[in-house]
């Protein structure tokens, strides 16, 4: 039953090799707003398993879990799929959740930490659909120059993959630091060396959107008005309420 | 309640970019006309708490929340202030004509004013967490302002250099944000610097001596954003970006890591040997730095290596315990760097229809390398060369302290002009002038000039920073070496320089001027320059090998 409980944890918090089946499955899940859904749930689902079973976690988990994080932050440089994109860095950061549940963290502060990383993954899982329906695929390098036929589209995505790589003040940045704040020294030292990794990587992503020189003869229609000021406020209500949340108290962890 | 003005000296900007962000559909290029306006109100109540704070108002803390989000009304924060919104201010002005045809106009200034915004907070930040959202976002918009040329892949490339550097340097502010944190329980600055000097021999949580650690994550931190020695390849690179854009980072941004050493001074006044390693990290900058400036072939490349060895130079005077110097030398090495930029372009301009040179006796002897056939005895000049510089340092720095004891480090700032007078008493000396002692005599009237007004004025931003004549003291001596061993140093190092110079002068005399080949060994030190000491390239070796291992590791887990 044990196993069977760490197994389950280890899914849905995913340790790998079992965090193939969140990635495996996050890829093939169709529609977007299935997609945020699952970002939201996922590892509030994992916490919900390690904390009603009462499972004994094992102290190495936390160091696998922080290996797998650093394990698909480097997987994340040679990415360029958007989507598979997403479910690495999701994968990398639930798997730091780790380190505060093996530390004996609450669960309430768990859950906020969890609910700051997903809630960061949304606004990039709603952009994927707008990428595929413009470009045919959310894929970086098939269209460069973005920025100027496309330059709506283009602040969204920036915004979207600052969001998710943990940009102050969105809630990620705020989630990573309640992860580090319990974190021993050597952890946050390596935690924070997958932060890099995930900023390396948002990097090499971009650039195969935004730079160049556009190549194709005709420019699909950039994002309309009303989608833009949607998402725009989607960003700014995610960090403005990190930011209030945070600034009153409601860290997660300090 | 004026102090509480430094809240919408850090919002302005902000919240102009977010309207010129939103109204840009509806005003179109007229944004400038918002953002120059608010640039302008910006520096002007900078300069109005700067005066505030001259006229004597006390160092307060604006709270506006309780975890965190404050702001620091402190000397330090309002000079900064004032530095920061000029430049900002200038650069606004001179963008508005220069950057008229770029189509992405109105994105640049609202990427300008956010710029502005995030420097303010972070200089003005009262807490740990307010300074690393600032520290974090200077380098994400940094990023953007440098690749605004959306069309070069180039500046994309040198842009990541760049911003991966600064985040590299997050990651020690961020450890000793979470250091500080865990041992004292509050993120505020004024709280944590009155518990360290408390509690001066305090452990952090992983039993290393807290104020070292600390210290030394900090330093790391401030030679990452300041271009130090194996930190600042991406420093020359960064060229692809907007004249503005250079500006502003070469006379502002680059800059940080010596204000982040004055934040942090009650923790490195406490971290012993720290500021050693500061002073010697800042040396070996300064000299690769120039050294690497005189081998550049591309005028770019060797203002950036130019600003990499001012940089050196300011992290020396850190480490030196000169905090205050290292302050003045931000600001004047801002200015006179910013003015470099922005007025590069109408150099270049004026030099297409005449250079401008003057075919004078300095064209002659700096370009044509003419020297006078009529020498002055060379004992003479170089007793002159000598001891004219040490007197005139030595009477600046006499005139502004009342204590006959003089501090290590003002003796080593003293040693290093003492050898900049001389070398500039050198390289006049065989002029070809008709009024050579006129030539030398008005050498002597600049260099004094120059001197005092260094002296004094860093004087008074020593006395308007740390107005604490003891702490001040503290901040030498945590920088200082045993007595003995400093004036052995000193001797040494005394005896090597003028020996040096009798040489020189000697060799300059008497030397047959024809032109040797040069060696093997300096064509290869030439060739290791050349090439940057190869380090970017090693890094980029490091770079394609974990990309590398990513690919692989993606091929052998068939991507999921």
């Amino acid at each position: 039953m044990a196993i069977l409980s760490l197994l389950a944890i280890g899914i849905f918090l995913p340790l790998f090799p079992l965090s193939m089946v969140w990635t495996a499955f996050f890829k093939y899940v169709p529609w977007a707003w299935l997609r945020a859904l699952i970002l939201l749930a996922w590892p509030q689902i994992g916490l919900t398993i390690a904390f009603s079973t009462h499972a004994q976690l094992p102290q190495w988990a936390a160091g696998w879990g922080l290996l797998t994080a650093a394990l698909y932050a480097l997987r994340m440089l040679t990415l360029r799929d958007f989507s598979t994109w997403i479910a690495f860095i999701a994968a990398s950061a639930f798997a730091l959740l780790w380190i505060g549940l093996v530390n004996g963290n609450s669960e309430a502060v768990l859950r906020f930490q969890g609910l700051g990383f997903s809630a960061s993954f949304i606004i990039a899982a709603a952009v994927v659909p707008m990428l595929k329906n413009r470009l045919g695929a959310a894929y970086g390098g098939l269209h460069c120059g973005m920025v100027q036929r496309l330059p709506r589209l283009a602040g969204v995505l920036v915004l979207a993959v600052l969001a998710a790589t943990a940009t102050p003040l969105f809630p990620s940045f705020f989630a990573l630091m309640a992860v580090l704040s319990e974190a021993s020294f050597m952890t946050a030292v390596g935690v924070l060396m997958v932060w890099l990794l995930w900023s390396w990587a948002a990097v090499r992503l971009l650039q195969g959107f935004l730079p160049g020189v556009w190549s194709r003869a005709q420019t699909p229609p950039d994002l309309s008005l009303r989608t833009t000021w949607l998402s725009g406020l989607g960003l700014v209500t995610l960090a403005g309420a990190a930011t209030v949340l945070s600034s009153m108290g409601f860290t997660g962890g300090w | 309640m004026m102090d509480k003005f430094i809240v919408l000296l850090v919002a302005l900007p902000l919240l102009t970019a977010f309207v010129a962000q939103v109204l840009s559909d509806k005003l179109g290029r007229r944004v400038v006309i918002l953002s120059v306006a608010a640039g302008t109100l910006t520096f002007a109540l900078a300069v109005l708490l700067l005066a505030f704070k001259l006229g004597g108002h006390g160092a307060s803390r604006i709270v506006l929340a309780p975890v965190w989000g404050s702001l620091l009304f402190d000397p330090l924060t309002l000079l900064m202030a004032v530095v920061i919104s000029g430049i900002s201010l200038m650069v606004h002005v001179y963008s508005v004509r220069y950057m008229a045809e770029d189509p992405g106009y109105r994105r640049f200034f609202v990427l300008l004013d956010v710029m502005t915004g995030v420097l303010l907070l972070t200089i003005a930040a009262g807490d740990l967490i307010t300074l690393l959202v600032g520290w974090n976002l200077i380098g994400v918009v940094l990023f953007f302002l440098l690749n605004h040329n959306s069309r070069s892949l180039q500046a994309y490339r040198y842009g990541f250099w760049s911003f991966i550097t600064y985040r590299f340097g997050d990651v020690p502010m961020v450890l000793a944000a979470l250091l500080l944190y865990r041992a004292f329980g509050t993120w505020s600055l004024p709280d944590i610097f009155q518990q360290i000097a408390a509690h001066p021999g305090a452990l952090t949580v992983f039993g290393l001596p807290l104020s070292e650690t600390v210290a030394g994550l900090i330093a790391l931190s401030a030679f990452a954003r300041s271009a130090q020695f194996l930190l600042h390849t991406w420093l020359p690179y960064t060229m692809d970006g907007p004249t503005p854009v250079s500006a502003l980072m070469h006379a502002g941004i680059v800059n940080a890591g010596a204000f982040i050493i004055n934040r942090f001074a009650p923790v490195f006044v406490e971290a012993n040997g720290v500021l050693h390693w500061v002073f010697l990290v800042g040396l070996v900058t300064a000299v690769i730095g120039s050294v690497l400036m005189l081998s550049q072939n591309d005028i770019k490349k060797a203002l950036g290596y130019s600003t990499m060895g001012q940089m050196g130079f300011m992290v020396m005077e850190c480490g030196v315990g000169a905090f205050s110097l290292a302050v003045f030398h931000l600001i004047a090495h801002g200015l006179f760097k910013g003015t470099l930029f922005l007025a590069s372009g109408s150099v270049i301009g004026k030099a297409r229809h005449d250079d401008g040179v003057p075919k004078d006796d300095l064209y002659t002897f700096v370009i044509e390398r003419r020297p006078t056939a009529y020498r002055q005895p060379w004992i003479l000049m170089a007793a002159i060369t000598l001891a004219v510089p040490a007197l005139v340092f030595g009477l600046a720095h006499w005139l502004v302290t009342d204590s006959s004891v003089i501090e290590q480090g003002a003796i080593i700032l003293l040693f290093f002009g003492w050898v900049t007078g001389a070398q500039l008493l050198f390289s006049i000396h065989r002029m070809d002038s008709e009024t050579p002692w006129r030539l030398v005599t008005l050498a002597v009237f600049s260099l004094t000039l120059v001197v005092l007004g260094y002296t004094f004025i860093s004087h008074a931003f020593d006395l308007f920073l740390y107005p604490d004549a003891q702490f001040r003291a503290r901040i030498y001596a945590a920088a200082g070496i045993s007595q003995s061993e400093f004036y052995i140093l000193v001797g040494v190092l005394t005896a090597v320089i003028v020996f040096g110079w009798m040489l020189a002068y000697r060799a300059a005399s008497y030397h047959n001027e024809r032109p040797k080949q040069p060696k093997r060994s300096w064509l290869d030190f030439y060739a290791l320059v050349s090439r940057e000491l190869y380090i970017a390239d090693v890094y980029a070796l490091l770079g394609r090998w974990l990309i590398g291992l990513s690919a692989r590791l993606n091929l052998y887990l068939r991507w999921i």
